[in-house]
């Protein structure tokens, strides 16, 4: 297992377009992978496979969250997850 | 009949009502008559089918470079083929019901599921989970191309809300307008139809009386449906549109030169904005500058507060794209109307008059030291203006300047460049400032005539409050008392004087600023194009007696009067 957290920084979040880019690549690993939010002491666990797992999480700007990755690829397909987030803009 | 509605885009035109109704209507419990079997087939086959028009169009948008189009599509592949979402279907399929039922069902599931967010945003997402199951049923139910009969040229669509793939089919030019009854200017529909310049009126709950067939004339421009008309009033409502388009086309054109007065005084016309995106749009639209950029909004939605590096990154971003041409910005103006996750603010009987903007900052004084720190480093790479805002005296005013002298020493010590000589100035907005004008012009570069919160100030009128909002008057003579006090402060002191609420671009009160002596407005950009057009119809020679007389009237409807005799119907025919 392999994970990574990060913030969410750009100003709409993870809204939909870049939800879908978000599973377009996911669907490249075959690890399984999730999203992990924090909330009032309660994780919320997302699939990254899943635009509606992705989507009803509603991520937004300043989230912290944290992305996990199972499988033989784990480790690629989190670094280039994180690194897509990272380069959200508007 | 007049209806009205909130503009989404503007325009004005005229067209014949086509009313549609965007969802099959399903039956949500309709059992199997086929067996499982047989309906797994047919849910197999129905979302292979789908899934393969949506994949063609989505590539025959990409190869007319319609990106947009293409990107909303994908999104509706994207949901289709969830997992989750298939999951759901066969849930309902495996309790035995219909495969238009069970779609039914999982898209109501996803749905309510996603209204749960806190993001309004993305919330409006449901419209394309909608839009996607629509699609399902409508191939279940036989009909393999949705294509919209009766759409020629002069149709304007009435209907409760409207799926952005409906928009998808119709070609650009082809319809005149859209009314919807409900909708939201962030729906990806909605959208669209802005980017193909579709004029779009959304919330007209009314628009549900019009019927297939009216003429109508629209104008999202003010945002009302008016309809249905007869054939003398289409007539002449025909050739006022084409004087309105003729205009526009006018001021489109002439919006990029200089503003001036018909006596040859250069005005300057900035923008006032709250986002990255709008200041290079600003310049777009013919603006000098930005005269006020709103930095609230960098606060809000979010839950931590931006750090020195994100707000540098975005301040140069935007002052970047001016050209060289300033960027004001102010400093941060939250309270409790206005409230922010990251500060706990408490909820107050009287917001307006609480804790707020340069008050908070004076007690949290690392919050306004990030802001300016973040503001001068910007300064090193275009030109930047701080401007505090809420000042009511003299000891907030120096609170703030020291606050911007130890943030320059902390860059000092730190190596990091910043403008020396960056000009720092304040919002004029309580009248306890104005009244002291003169000697707040001493200690600052600039003012900014805040016009809004100036009048509610001073007349004491809450001016969110509907039912005293005729007592909301930025041309009551005491408050253009204390404008003219403001402006003659800074011109005795030789200050930059603007001037940036609701009134820089109203079009009554721009002759009297002029007189007053503002040379300096800032608006909302759309304002721009005309209020360049209106100063260039003025005499500054002849405003100024007019605004002295104006101060000694006894009311505001004296001065309408005043002004509307002397203002002749050349300068009319550009407003309305």
């Amino acid at each position: 297992m392999y994970s990574k957290e990060l913030k969410i920084k750009n100003s709409t979040g993870l809204h939909a377009r870049p939800a879908t880019q978000l599973v377009h690549m996911a669907e490249r690993y075959h690890s399984k992978l999730t999203i992990i939010k924090e909330e009032t002491g309660e994780n919320v666990v997302g699939d990254i496979k899943s635009i509606f797992s992705i989507l009803s999480m509603g991520l937004m700007k300043g989230s912290m969250i944290l992305i996990q990755g199972e499988g033989d690829d784990e480790k690629d397909a989190v670094d280039s997850i994180c690194d897509f987030i990272n380069s959200l803009e508007e | 009949m007049i209806f009205q509605g909130i503009s989404a885009f503007a325009g004005r035109e005229i067209g014949t009502v086509l009313r549609i109704n965007n969802a099959l209507k399903v039956d949500a419990d309709e059992k199997s008559h086929h067996g499982l079997n047989q309906e797994l087939d047919t849910w197999n086959n129905t979302v292979a089918a789908v899934l393969n028009d949506m994949e063609a169009e989505r590539k025959q948008f990409l190869k007319e470079k319609q990106e947009t189009k293409a990107d909303i599509v994908d999104i509706q592949i994207t949901l289709l083929k969830d997992r989750v979402f298939q999951d759901k279907v066969r849930f309902f399929l495996d309790h035995g019901y219909s495969a238009p039922a069970s779609i039914t069902r999982a898209v109501t599931w996803e749905k309510n599921s996603l209204l749960k967010v806190k993001n309004n945003y993305l919330r409006e997402r449901t419209k394309d989970i909608e839009d996607m199951g629509n699609r399902l049923v409508s191939w279940l139910a036989g009909y393999r191309n949705v294509k919209l009969p009766g759409v020629g040229g002069g149709t304007i669509i009435v209907t409760e809300d409207i799926f952005p793939s409906l928009l998808m089919e119709i070609k650009q030019g082809s319809i005149n307008g859209i009314i919807l009854q409900q909708g939201s200017a962030t729906s990806h529909a909605v959208i669209l139809a802005g980017s193909m310049g579709i004029p779009t009126l959304i919330q007209c709950k009314a628009a549900k009386d019009l019927k297939d067939g009216d003429v109508v004339y629209l104008n999202a421009t003010s945002g009302y449906v008016e309809g249905p008309l007869s054939p003398e009033r289409k007539d002449s409502m025909h050739a006022q549109l084409v004087f309105y388009h003729r205009r526009e086309t006018d001021l489109s054109n002439s919006r990029m030169l200089p503003a001036e007065t018909a006596d040859k005084q250069r005005i300057r016309i900035m923008a006032n904005i709250t986002d990255v995106a709008a200041g290079e749009k600003s310049l777009q639209m013919g603006a000098d500058g930005v005269g006020l950029f709103r930095t609230e909004f960098f606060f809000m939605n979010r839950s931590d507060l931006p750090s020195e590096q994100e707000q540098f990154e975005c301040y140069c971003d935007v002052a970047g794209k001016l050209n060289g041409k300033p960027l004001t910005i102010r400093t941060i103006d939250i309270g409790a109307d206005k409230r922010i996750d990251s500060l706990k603010l408490e909820k107050e009987q009287n917001p307006f008059l609480g804790y707020r903007a340069i008050r908070i900052c004076a007690d949290h004084e690392e919050l306004f030291l990030t802001q300016l720190r973040a503001c001068l480093r910007a300064s090193a790479f275009g030109k930047i203006c701080i401007m505090f805002p809420m000042i009511s005296s003299l000891q907030e005013l120096h609170m703030a300047k020291q606050a911007v002298q130890k943030a320059k020493r902390q860059l000092q010590m730190a190596g990091q460049a910043y403008d020396e000589n960056i000009k720092v100035g304040m919002m004029v907005e309580i009248p306890s400032a104005a009244l002291m004008a003169e000697r707040f012009a001493e200690e600052v570069d600039f003012f900014s005539i805040g016009s809004n919160d100036l009048t509610q100030y001073t007349l004491a009128v809450d001016r969110l409050n509907s039912k005293i909002s005729y007592l909301y008057d930025p041309l009551n003579p005491a408050v253009l008392k204390l404008i003219a006090k403001t402006i003659h402060a800074a011109l005795k002191t030789k200050i930059v004087c603007s001037l940036c609420g609701e009134m820089a671009a109203d079009p009554l009160a721009i002759p009297l600023l002029l007189g007053f002596g503002l040379r300096y407005f800032s608006m909302n950009m759309e304002k721009i194009p005309l209020t360049k057009k209106l100063i260039s119809l003025l005499n500054v020679d002849r405003m100024e007696p007019l605004s002295n007389e104006c101060l000694k009237a006894e009311d505001s409807d004296e001065i309408r009067k005043k002004l509307k005799t002397f203002l002749g119907d050349g300068y009319w025919e550009w407003i309305s």
